[in-house]
């Protein structure tokens, strides 16, 4: 079925109604509009983008998923537009819902990568959906690996021939202590971290001097102490003079990959 | 925009884990904007001997505005209201960064101890007599960190114990004796506002 120009016309009508609606938080009827523009022109991905959004802000995941899956198939292998991007985004918030954390992270990270590309303010958001699901997924394993180690030294100790509050012996225990290294937080090594947030780095931004920042704490350094380097104090013009430092954001993303606990800081 | 809470809780772990630098900072009345900071005397000094009692009041928007301080106990110092406590240092004015941190600062306190600027007075009394009267600033400075800032004479165990069994905040307990130069009744009466 082709869409004719006057159906497109309408349907454009009906998703800027629709998107009225959804801004004044009437999601329920922001849906309505979208599929009755849907009904006219049913390949234009945008709106079952906007559809999904209405029914994420309903908790309607069911929806969410279906709309994210019928928008990926419009947008095909192409994650460059906006609507991929976003379609991407409710896949992967989806995904997190059914439990499916692989998934979840799949998507998650290819809306993270387009919007970063983009430097859509939604970044941040997704940054933070991305955080969260790997942070509860290592809370999960986690749990998982403790009660499997607890149920390890139960039958070692029975093996020794031990009582259960007996101490296993040094090489065991050390043995124990390597195999939760995972599991146990730490400090973050410090030049991961911001020296304004003193948290791992989300979006960090070389200044002029070299040195890093998280950049929304640099802006507001800027904006209300002074246009200069913390550190070294020479000038800094404004937000254009900074750069996003790519290699330490990739170098953080493996280090939060092999210590999973670091997430809860980036939430 | 409200203080950043984190960064703060972050600072004091570092402080803690950091023993060799010699300050220390702890919380009053459990709120992490109230803050009390010890700074020793710095060595072959008039203030060696002495732990200087520093209260740090973080205002919204820290780090992006300096932290607020003072010295509680009484300082013979040229930089220093003898009166209030008042501090004239200028990272704790229009040269702070929100790179530096309660510790970088305490420690520029300690160094503001070693290195009076008479020029930039905050007391033009003890200034004045810095650079007219040294030898009798130095004694007087001597003599103000044995009565005042003696962690042993000013806030002895027994004097602690003694206002914490009254209900009070061991921190709080402290630095109010410090304050009273270990007056225990007016020390109770600063706590009692």
């Amino acid at each position: 079925m082709t869409t004719t120009a006057a159906d497109r016309k309408a349907a454009d009508e009906l998703k800027a109604e629709g998107n009225a609606l959804f801004t004044k938080g009437k999601y329920a009827a922001a849906i309505e509009k979208y599929t009755e523009a849907v009904t006219l022109s049913p390949d234009w991905p945008v709106l079952y983008v906007n559809r999904g959004m209405a029914a994420r802000k309903k908790g309607d995941w069911e929806r969410v998923e279906a709309d994210a899956s019928l928008a990926l198939g419009l947008v095909g292998g192409s994650s460059e537009s906006r609507e991929a991007m976003k379609a991407h985004y409710l896949m992967g918030l989806a995904m997190g819902q059914r439990g499916q954390h692989e998934r979840s992270t799949h998507h998650l990270k290819k809306a993270l990568a387009a919007a970063r590309e983009a430097n859509d303010n939604i970044k941040d958001e997704i940054w933070r959906e991305l955080a969260a699901a790997n942070y509860s997924n290592w809370q999960t394993e986690t749990a998982a690996r403790k009660s499997t180690n607890a149920t390890l030294r139960r039958q070692l100790l029975e093996l020794m021939g031990k009582r259960q509050d007996e101490p296993l012996p040094a090489e065991w225990e050390s043995l124990f202590r390597a195999a939760a290294w995972q599991d146990t937080a730490s400090e973050a090594p410090s030049q991961f971290t911001c020296p304004l947030t003193m948290e791992i780095f989300r979006d960090p931004v070389v200044a002029p001097s070299g040195r890093s920042y998280e950049r929304t704490a640099l802006l507001e350094h800027l904006k209300k102490v002074g246009k200069f380097d913390p550190i070294t104090r020479q000038p800094i013009a404004g937000e254009e003079a900074l750069v996003p430092n790519v290699s330490l954001r990739a170098a953080i993303e493996l280090y939060l990959e092999e210590h999973p606990w670091g997430w809860a800081e980036v939430k | 925009m409200a203080v950043d809470l984190g960064r703060i809780q972050k600072e004091l772990k570092e402080i803690e884990r950091d023993t060799a630098s010699g300050v220390t900072v702890h919380l009053k009345n459990n709120s992490l904007q109230h803050l009390t900071g010890y700074v020793p005397g710095p060595k072959d000094t008039p203030y060696e001997g002495g732990l200087f009692a520093v209260e740090i009041n973080l205002d919204n928007g820290y780090p992006f505005v300096p932290p607020k301080m003072r010295f509680i106990n009484k300082v013979w110092h040229p930089n220093v209201s003898s009166q209030s406590g008042a501090i004239c240092l200028d990272i704790l004015k229009d040269q702070w960064s929100p790179a530096l941190t309660l510790k970088t600062a305490l420690l520029s306190l300690q160094a503001l101890l070693s290195s009076p600027q008479p020029d930039d007075p905050q007391d033009a009394v003890v200034a004045k007599q810095y650079i007219s009267d040294h030898e009798t600033y130095k004694k007087t400075a001597k003599y103000w960190t044995e009565a005042f800032a003696n962690p042993n004479a000013t806030a002895p165990e027994e004097k602690i114990a003694k206002i914490v069994e009254m209900g009070f905040d061991r921190a709080a307990a402290i630095s109010a004796l410090q304050e009273a130069g270990g007056d225990e009744n007016a020390a109770l009466e600063k706590l009692l506002g």
